[in-house]
C-alpha cells in the first residue's frame, strides 16, 4: 500500500527542481502534474467566465484584458529595460486615433486598423526614443512627460480640426470591430476574443524575456555601464524596448477604442499613465505574472471601493475617487512592499510549499 | 505699439509666476536630488487653503502666515512619512513616490473643494495704469518682480547663511556631508519644507494673476519646464528660464492659436534638452547621461 502512495506521490509530484533533460532548460515553463492540472482548471474558468458573469463583470473583466495588454508594454520598457515612462497614455491614446482616424477617413477594416495603430504607436516610440536615449531616470519621466503633453495637445487639435471641416461630433464614433462575418457586438465576444490577444501578448512577452533582447533590457536595467562593457549595444536595445512598448500600449488603445466605441483625447489623461505606473509597480516590477496581478488590483479596487462608498457625499465624484486610489495604491506599495504583489505571492507560497519548515530553496531554483 | 505692450505685460506676468513656481522645483532638488511631482498640488491646496484661512481671519498677513505654517508643515510630514523611509532605494522611487503624492493630493482637494473658482481680493486688486490703450494692472508689476526679490532670497541664503551652505554641502555629496558633520536629516527636511512653503506662496501668487481653479496643477507642470530650461539645480536660471518659455507660450498663444499653450512649454523643453540637457544656468556635471 505504502509503495503503491509512494510510485503516485513520485509521478504527481514531477519535481521543478531537478532536470534531467536539456529540452528542460529550454521550456518556458516547468509542467509538474499539479501545474498542468491547475492551469487547465485556470483556463476553462477564465473561457468559461461570460457563462456565469455577466453585464457590468464581464465589462469589467474586458477592461481589465485591455489594460493588461498595456500594461504589459509599460512592464517592458520600465520593468525590464529600467526606463521609467510617463508616456502610456499618450501611446494610447495614438493608437486610438489612429484606428479612429483609419476608419474615419479609409473606411479600412478592424483588422488593418489595429496594425496600422500597432505600426504607428512602434514608430512613436521609435520617434521617441531618440530624445529619451539621451537620459536616464528623472530626465527621462520628464522628456516622456513632455511627449504626453505634446502628442494629446496635438490630437485634441486634430479633433477639433475634424469638428470644424467635416462637421463630426465631439468625439469620433466607431463601429463594432468585425473580422469579415464575424461581429465583436458583445462583451462575450469581446471577451473571449481580448482574452485570446491578451494571452498571444503575455506568450510574446514571456518569450521575449528569456530571449537574448530580454536578457540584454534586463542587463541594461541592472548596470547599464556594465552592459555596454560586456558588448551589448545600449542604444540599440533601448530603442527596441520602447518600440516594442509603445506598439503594445497602442494595440491597447486601439482595442479601447472600439470597445468604448469613441475617439476623444480627454479620454486619455495624465491619470491614466499613473495608472499604468500603478500597476506595474503594485504588481512588482519586472514580472509579468505582476502586470497581471497589478491589473487585476489596480482595475478592480476603485471599483470595490466605489461600490462600498455608494451613496455618501464622496461618491459624487468618481474620477477623483479612482485617481485618489490609484495614488494611494502606489504610494502604499512603494512604502511597503517594492516588489509588489508578486513577491507577497511568492512568499505565501514557499511557506506553503515549505511547511512545516522555514528555510527557502535554492535561490534561483523556482522559475 | 499697444500690441507690444499687451505681449510685454503677459510676458511679465506669465513668466515671474513661472519663475517663482519653478522655484519650488528647484529647491527641493537641490538638495535631495528628487524631482518633486508633488509641487503642482501643493501649489493648488496652498492657494485654496490660503483663500478659506482670509475668509475665516479677514486678514492678508494672518492667513498667509497660517498658510506658510502648514505649508511647512506638511512639507515635514511628506518628508518624514514617505519620503525617509525611502532612503537607500534608487531615485526613481521617490520620483515615483512623488508622483503618486502629487495625484492623491490632487484627488483630495477635488474632493474637498469640488473644482471650486477661487477668486481672491488681494490687495491691490484694483489698482491699474493705462499704457499706449493697455491696461498694466499693479498686481502684473507685483508678478514680475516677486521671482527676482526670491532668488535674490535664495541666492543670499545659498551663499551666506551656515545652513545654505550645508544644503548645498549636501546635494554635492551626501555622504561626506555626514561625515564632517553636517546634519543630513535637518537640511533635506528643510528643503521640503522650504519647497512646500514656496508653494503656498506661489497659491497666493497665482490668485493674483487670475482666480484659482483646479487649472493650476497644469500651470505648475508647465512650470516645472521652466525649472528644467533654466537648470534644475539653479536658482540664477529661474528668470531666464521663464522668460524663455513664458515668451515661447505667449507668442504662440498671440499668433498660433491658445490651444497650444498646453504644449508649448513642452516643446521649449524637449529642445532644450536635446541640446543643453543641463539647462540654460544649470552645472553640468548633474546630468545622468548614458
Amino acid at each position: 500500500m505504502f509503495e503503491v502512495g509512494e510510485a503516485l506521490g513520485r509521478l504527481w509530484r514531477r519535481s521543478p527542481y531537478l532536470r534531467t533533460h536539456y529540452a528542460q532548460e529550454l521550456q518556458l515553463t516547468y509542467y509538474t502534474n499539479f501545474r498542468v492540472a491547475a492551469l487547465g482548471l485556470g483556463g476553462l474558468l477564465l473561457v468559461g467566465l461570460p457563462l456565469w458573469a455577466h453585464g457590468y463583470l464581464l465589462t469589467l473583466a474586458v477592461f481589465v484584458l485591455i489594460y493588461l495588454i498595456g500594461a504589459v508594454g509599460l512592464q517592458v520598457v520600465t520593468g525590464l529595460a529600467g526606463q521609467l515612462s510617463l508616456g502610456q497614455a499618450a501611446f494610447m491614446a495614438v493608437g486610438a486615433f489612429v484606428g479612429g482616424a483609419a476608419h474615419f477617413h479609409l473606411g479600412t477594416p478592424f483588422p488593418v486598423n489595429a496594425l496600422l495603430a500597432v505600426a504607428t504607436g512602434g514608430f512613436c516610440g521609435y520617434v521617441l526614443s531618440f530624445p529619451a536615449l539621451r537620459f536616464r531616470g528623472i530626465y527621462l519621466a520628464v522628456v516622456t512627460l513632455a511627449f504626453h503633453f505634446i502628442v494629446i495637445t496635438l490630437l485634441r487639435e486634430y479633433q477639433l480640426f475634424l469638428q470644424t471641416r467635416f462637421g463630426t461630433l465631439r468625439d469620433i464614433v466607431l463601429p463594432d470591430p468585425a473580422f469579415g462575418p464575424l461581429v465583436l457586438g458583445s462583451d462575450r465576444a469581446w471577451y473571449w476574443f481580448l482574452l485570446a490577444a491578451a494571452l498571444a501578448v503575455l506568450l510574446m512577452a514571456a518569450n521575449l524575456v528569456r530571449s537574448p533582447y530580454g536578457r540584454a533590457w534586463v542587463a541594461i536595467r541592472d548596470h547599464d555601464v556594465g552592459a555596454e562593457a560586456v558588448g551589448l549595444d545600449v542604444r540599440w536595445y533601448k530603442r527596441r524596448a520602447f518600440v516594442v512598448s509603445s506598439a503594445l500600449t497602442a494595440l491597447a488603445g486601439c482595442l479601447h477604442a472600439y470597445y468604448t466605441h469613441t475617439v476623444s483625447a480627454d479620454n486619455y489623461g495624465l491619470t491614466l499613465a499613473v495608472m499604468y505606473l500603478a500597476m506595474v509597480i503594485v504588481g512588482g516590477l519586472g514580472s509579468l505574472r505582476g502586470a497581471v496581478w497589478g491589473t487585476l488590483f489596480v482595475v478592480l479596487t476603485p471599483e470595490l471601493l466605489s461600490g462600498l462608498l455608494r451613496g455618501t457625499a464622496i461618491a459624487r465624484d468618481p474620477e477623483a475617487v479612482r485617481m485618489a486610489v490609484f495614488a494611494g495604491l502606489l504610494i502604499t506599495f512603494l512604502l511597503a512592499e517594492p516588489k509588489g504583489l508578486e513577491a507577497v505571492r511568492q512568499r505565501v507560497w514557499n511557506y506553503f510549499e515549505l511547511w512545516p519548515f522555514k528555510y527557502r530553496p535554492l535561490e534561483g531554483s523556482r522559475r | 505699439m499697444g500690441e507690444v505692450v499687451r505681449l510685454l505685460i503677459d510676458l511679465a506676468s506669465l513668466g515671474g509666476l513661472y519663475a517663482f513656481l519653478a522655484a519650488g522645483y528647484v529647491v527641493a532638488y537641490r538638495t535631495s536630488g528628487v524631482v518633486n511631482f508633488a509641487y503642482p498640488a501643493c501649489v493648488l491646496v496652498g492657494a485654496y487653503l490660503t483663500a478659506s484661512l482670509y475668509e475665516l481671519t479677514d486678514s492678508w498677513p494672518l492667513a498667509l502666515a497660517a498658510g506658510l505654517g502648514l505649508g511647512a508643515l506638511a512639507g515635514l510630514g511628506f518628508y518624514l512619512g514617505l519620503l525617509r523611509p525611502l532612503t537607500g532605494q534608487p531615485r526613481t522611487s521617490a520620483v515615483m513616490m512623488t508622483v503618486g503624492l502629487l495625484f492623491l493630493i490632487e484627488a483630495l482637494a477635488r474632493l474637498n473643494w469640488r473644482g471650486a473658482t477661487v477668486f481672491m481680493p488681494l490687495p491691490g486688486a484694483g489698482t491699474g495704469w493705462t499704457v499706449s490703450g493697455q491696461l498694466v494692472r499693479a498686481h502684473d508689476l507685483a508678478l514680475a518682480a516677486a521671482p527676482v526679490g526670491l532668488a535674490l532670497l535664495l541666492t543670499l541664503f545659498y551663499r551666506l547663511t551656515r545652513l545654505g551652505i550645508s544644503m548645498r554641502a549636501v546635494a554635492e555629496n551626501p555622504v561626506l556631508a555626514a561625515r564632517r558633520g553636517v546634519d543630513i536629516e535637518l537640511a533635506l527636511g528643510l528643503s521640503w519644507v522650504v519647497a512646500t512653503a514656496v508653494a503656498v506662496l506661489a497659491g497666493v501668487l497665482a490668485g493674483a494673476k487670475g482666480p484659482v481653479n483646479p487649472g493650476l496643477v497644469q500651470v505648475s507642470i508647465k512650470a516645472f519646464a521652466v525649472a528644467l530650461v533654466g537648470g534644475l539645480d539653479s536658482v540664477a536660471g529661474l528668470v531666464p528660464g521663464a522668460l524663455v518659455v513664458a515668451g515661447a507660450e505667449v507668442l504662440a498663444v498671440r499668433y498660433l492659436g491658445p490651444h497650444l499653450a498646453e504644449a508649448v512649454p513642452f516643446a521649449v523643453l524637449l529642445g532644450v534638452l536635446t541640446l543643453r540637457p543641463w539647462g540654460l544656468c544649470g552645472s553640468r556635471e548633474e546630468i545622468y547621461r548614458v
